[in-house]
């Protein structure tokens, strides 16, 4: 039981993360861009980089991170997603040349790093790796919980109170009418893939340090995240309402049939939200956690 | 020789999956994520029978086009009411499933140890042994898909897909069924991923769960996009540039490890590519991902 609801919050934190993410970048750019998934894997890979080789303090070595996936995003959007938009093409569009992008970065990563596993949690020969310290359940549930928390708050202040924010909301309701009121939707649109990118590099070092990291982690996570913001109607309160119910199938399917399910669970819950239509999944959510 | 009848064997092979992924990308302009998976469940089909009961090719072959018509329709059937991404997020998400359950299933499937052992025999005592005989039938196999695949384009029902892909209200309005449409396309489509698996799985002789990977779908995407999508010999064209460019890398001199990923580089490199400046591919018709006013 104990075991359990560990699991469940470290899920939680990961998933609620990554769909505030997916969120943000949906929501501006009415388009999925799969190179978040890229930006997932890439962030635990360069952190711990960083902390063993330059010997970087954790901590610091994880904002490194966390900045050079930002970064990332920045310039694929500069670079891509923007010349794409401003030709008018579709979203089918973009999202192929984001899956092209994945593809790029995970491959990027294997060369670099290799295909092997990467323990985050096992310090390895030489010197100790640090991401090992708080190595215990309750502790690494609490961090968890608590970074997926504190960014989520701040997300909702940036998002409600701020300037930025204020255009984030006008270019997700309406970008015509937001561009005819002098707001310009390219600059809107880059800074939130840079914060967002930053989301996905924290959420990537979180799984990680749970259940270690390899190139193709980015695939489920950003499933699971994907998920969690349909069924909370692509809304700011409503990704945590779908993270939780996620959460919630996934961890009840990996107990009762086993963990080969949690997936295929993944994919049930998919289906439905996607079927329901994003107001009904929601109230769906809502009802299940209620 | 042998060499090159293993690369015409595997251009056989991604050019039947890039034909039955063009059914749906190209034609009906459904972009599918889900067809390194459709395959897969052929080729275990392929293995499981082949190994567990000793059935020959002649068993298999139309068994795993079998389970591919029940995949595609078993897709298809909850994503009825869906259109644009969201179609593509299901294939995705079913991707991401059936990559899981192959490795995790391990009861059905023997999880990441793989199924070795399948043979080449087709009826009883014949047995294809060689790579001739082995590229023939699949040259034989691939030029009755291409004859297939003209054949719908070409029929009323070829003019039904390419109204779903420009116009779904119009098609609506006429009174078509859109739902019907893309049930069956997807049935078609997974009928000939299915019989690739198939093939591969008897070529191969071994199979595991990294053959049928989100990159094995990406790949034959690539096929379709970079060949062009929606004209008949442009996903053949795509799989040869595809699987016969990258063997060049073997004569650059880079190392055997890294050239796996170079080569996937490129081909993510080609998608983006095609998206900037040549979205109708090499010699495609339509110009995947084009809103309708640029037409």
């Amino acid at each position: 039981m104990i075991q359990f609801l560990q699991n469940i919050g470290i899920e939680f934190a990961q998933i609620s993360l990554c769909g505030l993410g997916v969120l943000l970048l949906v929501r501006a750019t009415r388009a999925f861009d799969l190179g978040y998934a890229g930006a997932i894997a890439l962030a635990p890979y360069l952190a711990t980089s960083l902390n063993l080789s330059s010997r970087c303090p954790p901590f610091v070595a994880g904002t490194v991170a966390i900045a050079f996936v930002a970064l990332l995003g920045v310039s694929l959007d500069v670079a891509i997603y923007s010349r794409l938009r401003a030709r008018g093409r579709a979203s089918s569009s973009i999202l192929l040349a984001s899956l092209g992008m994945y593809i790029v970065v995970q491959n990027c990563i294997s060369l670099l790093w290799g295909d092997a596993v990467l323990a985050l949690m096992k310090p390895p020969p030489g010197p100790g790796n640090a991401f090992a310290l708080i190595a215990s359940g309750w502790q690494r549930t609490a961090v968890s919980m608590m970074t997926a928390i504190s960014t989520y708050i701040l997300a909702t202040l940036a998002i409600r109170r701020t300037k930025a924010g204020l255009y984030w909301r006008a270019i997700a309701a309406d970008v015509d009418l937001a561009s005819a009121c002098g707001i310009l939707g390219s600059a809107v649109i880059r800074r939130i893939t840079g914060a967002s990118y930053a989301i996905a590099g924290l959420t990537g070092l979180l799984v990680a340090w749970d259940i270690n990291a390899v190139p193709t982690m980015g695939l489920t996570t950003i499933m699971s995240g994907v998920v969690a913001a349909l069924l909370g109607n692509l809304a700011l309160e409503g990704v945590i309402v779908g993270a939780a119910v996620l959460t919630l199938v996934r961890q009840l399917a990996a107990l009762e049939l086993g963990i080969v399910w949690s997936d295929p669970a993944t994919f049930a819950i998919l289906c439905l939200a996607l079927l329901l239509g994003r107001q009904k999944a929601r109230r769906f959510a809502l009802s299940a956690i209620l | 020789m042998e060499y090159l009848l293993h690369i015409a064997i595997l251009v056989g092979f991604y050019a039947l999956l890039a034909i039955a992924l063009n059914l749906l990308v190209g034609n009906l302009g459904v972009l599918a994520l889900s067809h390194g998976a459709f395959c897969a469940v052929g080729a275990y089909a392929a293995a499981l029978c082949s190994v567990r009961h000793g059935a020959g090719m002649i068993v298999t072959l139309p068994l795993s086009l079998l389970i591919g018509v029940v995949t595609g329709g078993v897709l298809v059937l909850p994503a009825t009411r869906l259109r644009g991404q969201a179609l593509t997020l299901i294939t995705f998400a079913f991707q991401i499933v059936v990559g899981s359950l192959l490795y995790n299933w391990a009861d059905a499937t023997n999880g990441p140890m793989g199924i070795p052992g399948i043979d080449r025999r087709i009826v009883a005592n014949c047995v294809l042994r060689s790579n001739v005989a082995y590229a023939a039938l699949v040259a034989v196999i691939l030029g009755f898909a291409v004859r297939v695949s003209y054949k719908i384009a070409t029929a009323p029902f070829g003019r039904l897909m390419h109204s779903v892909r420009e116009d779904p209200v119009f098609t609506t309005a006429i009174g078509k069924s859109l739902t019907e449409t893309v049930c069956v396309v997807f049935m078609l489509s997974g009928s000939m991923a299915g019989i690739a698996g198939g093939l591969y799985a008897h070529y191969m002789t071994f199979i595991d769960p990294s053959s049928f990977t989100f990159a094995e779908s990406l790949f034959v995407l690539s096929a379709v996009i970079l060949g062009g999508a929606g004209s008949l010999w442009g996903p053949v064209l795509g799989a040869v540039v595809l699987v016969t460019l990258p063997e060049l890398l073997r004569f650059v001199g880079i190392p055997s490890a890294a050239a796996a990923n170079i080569r996937q580089i490129l081909y993510g490199l080609a998608l983006v590519a095609c998206m900037l400046w040549r979205p109708q591919g090499l010699i495609g018709e339509y110009a995947f991902g084009r809103e309708a006013k640029e037409k």
